[in-house]
């Protein structure tokens, strides 16, 4: 609390991905298209997409902002939008150079299903054959919102992952080596960023960081569909209505999250690795954390969040019209435990600066079990040689003993990680790295007993955990129900119908009317 | 028996079933469509030299068996294009059914979310509809009952499966043909078509006198039969004075099913028990004893999901609340395991594992290409980069279930891709996305190359099962004719040992055990299209 006597506390509804626990199976993503983006103009749109990493992601290589201009920067005199300024917007509002196309998503094809009944008699049976739902036209499938999906096309795609910069080719190669290959999942929705690159470049001023919960919106009576917002975005996460002229993009669900009910993302999640809670922030920072060094970042953004137990924070927090109801759940916040209390949890890109407030576990599992090599001419001779064409002198390595020490000579290397979580970092993403493998020796030495209590002593001592912790951790990971998950505060309706008229007025009148009218959706 | 393919054994009318049998199940597709359907086929291969000797051999096998195909089918799948007459019938969120599974210990109530759309039916209906009719025009052109003679296979869990203690072959002679012990079972049954709705929409009463039982397992349930009719609970039809519990909805099946099985009727249950002390001399009753006043009907499963019982027809012990993990019987209880021993096996002693040299599982190679001889015809002419084609299950499909709907066909690529390692791809000049075709003796298969590390050299890989129905253009190396699916490069391979009955553990048992054609793993040639025609 102390040198901080202009706190702005402010709450923020966050998620949190355990990417261990994710298996790719893309059911977030039908969930959100089923419910939101099944419409003519949102084909293309997937408000929640998952990755393959190594890949080159969705629209592609999005993570390049050599090519599509997302995010801030620094420069001279202090911090601006890469691409889209309101400055650069305005003298280039007709213009913007840097704009995905649609080919750089995908363009959305379906079938023609009616060539199967209608087809005239014939020696072969018919087909129905791809066509665009945009032109309706016959049309060759080139390109789809998950096109590199478990290393598919990887000469392609995951060998030209922008993430793979800085690796040595010695150990890019390594990556695609069968024997020693890895891959993981990266499911992304709108991160909802304290310092939205959206909001900034909209010339409209359509888009808003709501003030109770910091779900980040686009005004469909506003947005007038400059786009700028698409290029400013640098998750490429808002997106363009090519029907409506409108752009838009995930909403957090927050007609489910006013209704008490989790975003249909996370409801549906198969590997139930998200979890949602409240994280109470000093919104004072922002500028200054988004301007300061690249490798200050990640840190001075988890500085800002402050302890939903401290009572001057609280004080704060009222002080600023933040509910108890709010207090209330930033104090169990699942969030808050991975993000701030266990350290365990990295923003994706944090060097885009956009100060992003959903936050991923990296994973643990593709970086264990390292390869030794060996040399078994019997194994080789037995083989048939159409299974021979690689060489088989690679064998796993996944003896206890040396799980630890595999964090540092990974398997998928710690080089990529940190790419992604934290602005190049190994050190950062090392230290978590280390934590989820202290939780898993500890939590063996429990329920297996093979290891010795030094190492497992050591492994917690090291990373900084007690056994309890350890414990806590293993806990929200592996045994969460979704009540220990999902935890936001009550929506308090009666403040919004307020915010438009006495209360009084709509009681006994629920539910007979006349219809006067309904604002027509995205016109 | 001894002449199948004789114009009076051919199978004329074929009802499919929550089922894409034609294309997803269908190993050797190809071979289907020429033989069964009689339409066109992909086949080129050529028929073996030698052939079997125990049934007789036709040197021209009989095309276009079926007369009749009916396909009840809510997807318009391929089963669909090849039928005569498809049924609309009602999705699983829109009929009332029971599915469950051996994974865990739950029952899973379909419901009807809404009424089936259009003119689609539910199964049941489907079904008691075409028993109306056909009972209707039994009438008329079989008034009387008929006789059929049934063969059944000596089934698991019956004397027969150990009443044969070497291999002897009673239709060479060489031990007497005792039904139900030296060969299969016969049985004479009396078909009343006239009947056939009746009975489809009655619980008959003979359960009263047999009991109800599986795996070796029995209790009666007379009593329990005669409170569906007593207690105002069950719907009932009555008919000459008779009352029987009603099936003639969905959901009262499936409530007469829960009552009278162990699993959601505990007085059953522990009945089941006892009747199993009987029989092993084990103390078992106390497994059921805290599920004595459970009862589960249709509507608790639609309320919330509810555990089962603990059953003696079941595999694992989930009393106090256990997980299920199978065999906690044979291990806690002491049940003998299924098998002729009643212990678990590693060695196998039976003269025809022997001589195939699989009374031991240990690593065996993969027999060469040149063995299962698929590209004798494809290859005649020169030499070409054999694959090792796999078809594993999917990653999101359930078979083609999933596998064609628009949002599956988006994160798919739009297709069932074939994928290749990087290096086979290179050196056969093809790039991510290009249209190739997999083919080789049996048939042909078109579709995008999806490149991937992943996939090690010399295999390639396609999910089973893609649809016909989407995006299959025309193959070049047949001539200009639609390509088929993933089976359409896949034959039967009968593996011999699973021939093998009447033995303990190796005894016929419905979708259990049995002489099925045990994998599709084949070998292909792949080659890039340079025209793509649908």
């Amino acid at each position: 609390m102390t040198g901080r006597l202009k706190m702005d506390v402010r709450s923020q509804i966050s998620m949190v991905f355990h990417l261990d626990k994710c298996i790719g199976c893309h059911t977030c993503s039908i969930a959100c298209k089923n419910i939101w983006t099944d419409r003519k103009g949102a084909e293309y749109m997937w408000w929640n997409n998952v990755e393959t990493k190594p890949g080159t992601g969705y629209p592609g290589k999005w993570e390049n902002q050599e090519i599509y201009k997302g995010g801030w920067e620094m420069n001279g005199d202090g911090l601006h939008l890469k691409g889209a300024g309101k400055p650069k917007s305005l003298t280039n509002i007709f213009h913007n150079p840097h704009m995905p196309v649609i080919d750089d998503y995908y363009e959305p094809f379906t079938y023609k299903y009616l060539d199967l009944i209608e087809s005239p008699a014939g020696d072969d049976q018919p087909t129905a054959r791809p066509i665009s739902m945009i032109t309706g036209e016959p049309m060759d499938i080139k390109m789809g919102p998950n096109w590199d999906d478990d290393l598919s096309g990887s000469p392609d795609y995951a060998r030209n992952d922008p993430n793979l910069e800085k690796l040595s080719p010695a150990e890019r190669e390594a990556m695609f080596q069968l024997e020693r290959m890895a891959f993981f999942y990266l499911p992304r929705i709108c991160n909802h960023c304290l310092n939205p690159a959206c909001v900034a470049s909209c010339p409209s001023g359509a888009i808003y960081k709501r003030g109770e919960d910091g779900i980040v919106l686009i005004n469909q009576e506003v947005c007038r569909g400059w786009r700028m917002c698409v290029t400013a975005c640098p998750y490429k996460k808002t997106y363009y209505n090519w029907s409506t002229g409108k752009s838009e993009k995930c909403i957090l669900c927050y007609p489910r999250l006013e209704a008490g009910q989790a975003p249909a993302c996370m409801q549906s999640c198969v590997g139930r690795i998200r979890y949602l809670g409240v994280l109470l922030y000093d919104a004072n920072q922002i500028e200054s954390v988004a301007s300061a060094p690249e490798a200050d970042i990640v840190n001075r953004q988890l500085d800002m969040i402050l302890d939903p137990f401290d009572p001057g924070v609280i004080a704060l927090a009222k002080n600023n019209g933040v509910a108890d109801s709010t207090i209330d759940a930033a104090q169990k916040s699942p969030a808050y435990k991975f993000v701030k209390e266990w350290d365990l949890a990295l923003p994706l890109h944090p060097e885009f600066r956009t100060l992003p407030m959903l936050f991923y576990v990296p994973p643990l599992l593709p970086v264990m079990a390292s390869v030794t090599k060996v040399d078994n001419k019997e194994q080789s001779e037995k083989m048939h040689p159409i299974g021979k064409h690689w060489p088989d002198s690679w064998l796993y390595d996944t003896s206890t003993e040396e799980l630890f020490g595999t964090i540092d000579e990974a398997r998928f290397p710690l080089q990529y990680m940190a790419n992604l979580f934290s602005a190049g970092d190994t050190a950062q993403v090392g230290d978590r790295l280390k934590k989820l493998m202290a939780v898993r020796l500890h939590r063996r030495q429990i329920t297996v007993g093979d290891i010795s209590d030094k190492m497992v002593k050591n492994a917690l001592d090291d990373s900084g955990l007690t056994p309890q912790s350890a414990d806590d951790i293993y806990y929200l990971t592996s045994l969460a129900q979704f009540n220990d998950r999902f935890v936001i505060p009550a929506a308090h309706r009666e403040q919004a119908i307020e915010m438009m008229e006495f209360a009084g007025d709509v009681k006994g009148s629920t539910g007979f009317g006349f219809k006067t009218g309904t604002a027509k959706r995205g016109a | 028996m001894g002449d199948p393919e004789a114009e009076h054994n051919f199978p004329r009318v074929w009802y499919i079933w929550r089922g894409n049998a034609i294309m997803g199940s269908m190993k050797g597709h190809e071979y289907c469509l020429k033989h069964y359907l009689g339409t066109h086929s992909n086949a080129i291969a050529e028929d073996s030299e030698d052939h079997t000797r125990e049934v007789r051999w036709h040197d021209v096998a009989p095309v276009g068996k079926m007369d009749l195909i009916v396909d009840l089918n809510f997807r318009m799948d391929s089963s669909a294009l090849y039928s005569d007459i498809v049924l609309p019938a009602a999705s699983w969120y829109e009929k009332a059914d029971l599915n469950s599974t051996d994974l865990h210990s739950f029952i899973h109530p379909l419901s009807a979310a809404i009424a089936p759309v259009w003119e689609s039916k539910t199964d049941w209906n489907i079904f008691r509809d075409l028993a109306k009719v056909t009972s209707d025009a039994a009438a008329k052109y079989f008034p009387e009952p008929q006789k059929d003679i049934v063969a059944t296979p000596i089934a698991h869990d019956s004397a027969g499966e150990i009443s044969q203690p070497v291999i002897k072959d009673w239709y060479l002679g060489e031990c007497e043909a005792v039904p139900g012990k030296t060969m299969h079972g016969l049985t004479v049954v009396d078909r009343d078509y006239t009947k056939l709705y009746d009975k489809f929409i009655r619980l008959g009463d003979r359960i009263r006198e047999t009991g109800l039982g599986a795996h070796g397992n029995h209790f009666d349930c007379a009593d329990a039969y005669d409170e569906m009719i007593a207690s105002n609970h069950f719907p009932v039809e009555r008919r000459n004075g008779s009352v029987y519990p009603s099936l003639k909805e969905d959901e009262w099946a499936a409530d007469a099913v829960l009552y009278l099985s162990t699993l959601t009727n505990g007085v059953l249950n522990v009945r089941a028990y006892r009747d199993a002390e009987r029989r092993t001399g084990l103390d078992l009753v106390d497994l059921g004893a805290g599920s004595a006043d459970v009862r589960i009907s249709y509507a608790d499963l639609q309320a919330q999901p509810r555990r089962y019982n603990t059953s003696p027809l079941w595999s694992g012990i989930m009393t106090g609340g256990r997980a299920y993990a199978p065999y906690t019987y044979n291990v806690e209880k002491l049940i003998p395991w299924r098998t002729l021993t009643g212990r678990q096996h590693f060695y196998i002693d039976h003269e025809m594992y022997l001589a195939y040299g699989e009374n031991l599982p240990t690593y065996k190679p993969s027999p060469k290409p040149q063995a299962y001889g698929d590209l004798k015809q494809t290859l005649k002419d020169g030499e070409a980069r054999i694959l090792n084609c796999l078809t594993p299950h999917g990653k999101w499909h359930i078979h083609s279930t999933y596998m064609e709907n628009h949002r599956m066909l988006t994160l798919s690529r739009g297709c069932e891709p074939v994928w290749m390692s990087e290096v086979d791809a290179a050196d056969l000049g093809i790039q991510d996305n290009d249209w190739v075709e997999v083919y080789n003796d049996h048939g042909v298969y078109c579709a995008r190359a999806c490149v991937s590390a992943r996939i090690p050299k010399g295999v390639c890989i396609v999910y089973h099962v893609p649809e016909r129905t989407v995006g299959i253009p025309k193959s070049q190396v047949r001539g200009g004719k639609r390509a088929g699916g993933h089976n359409s490069f896949t034959r039967i391979h009968l593996k011999p040992n699973f021939l093998a009955g009447g033995y303990g553990q190796f005894t016929y048992h419905f979708n259990y055990w049995g002489p099925i054609a045990p994998n599709r793993d084949t070998h292909v040639v792949v080659k890039r299209m340079d025209k793509v025609v649908f």
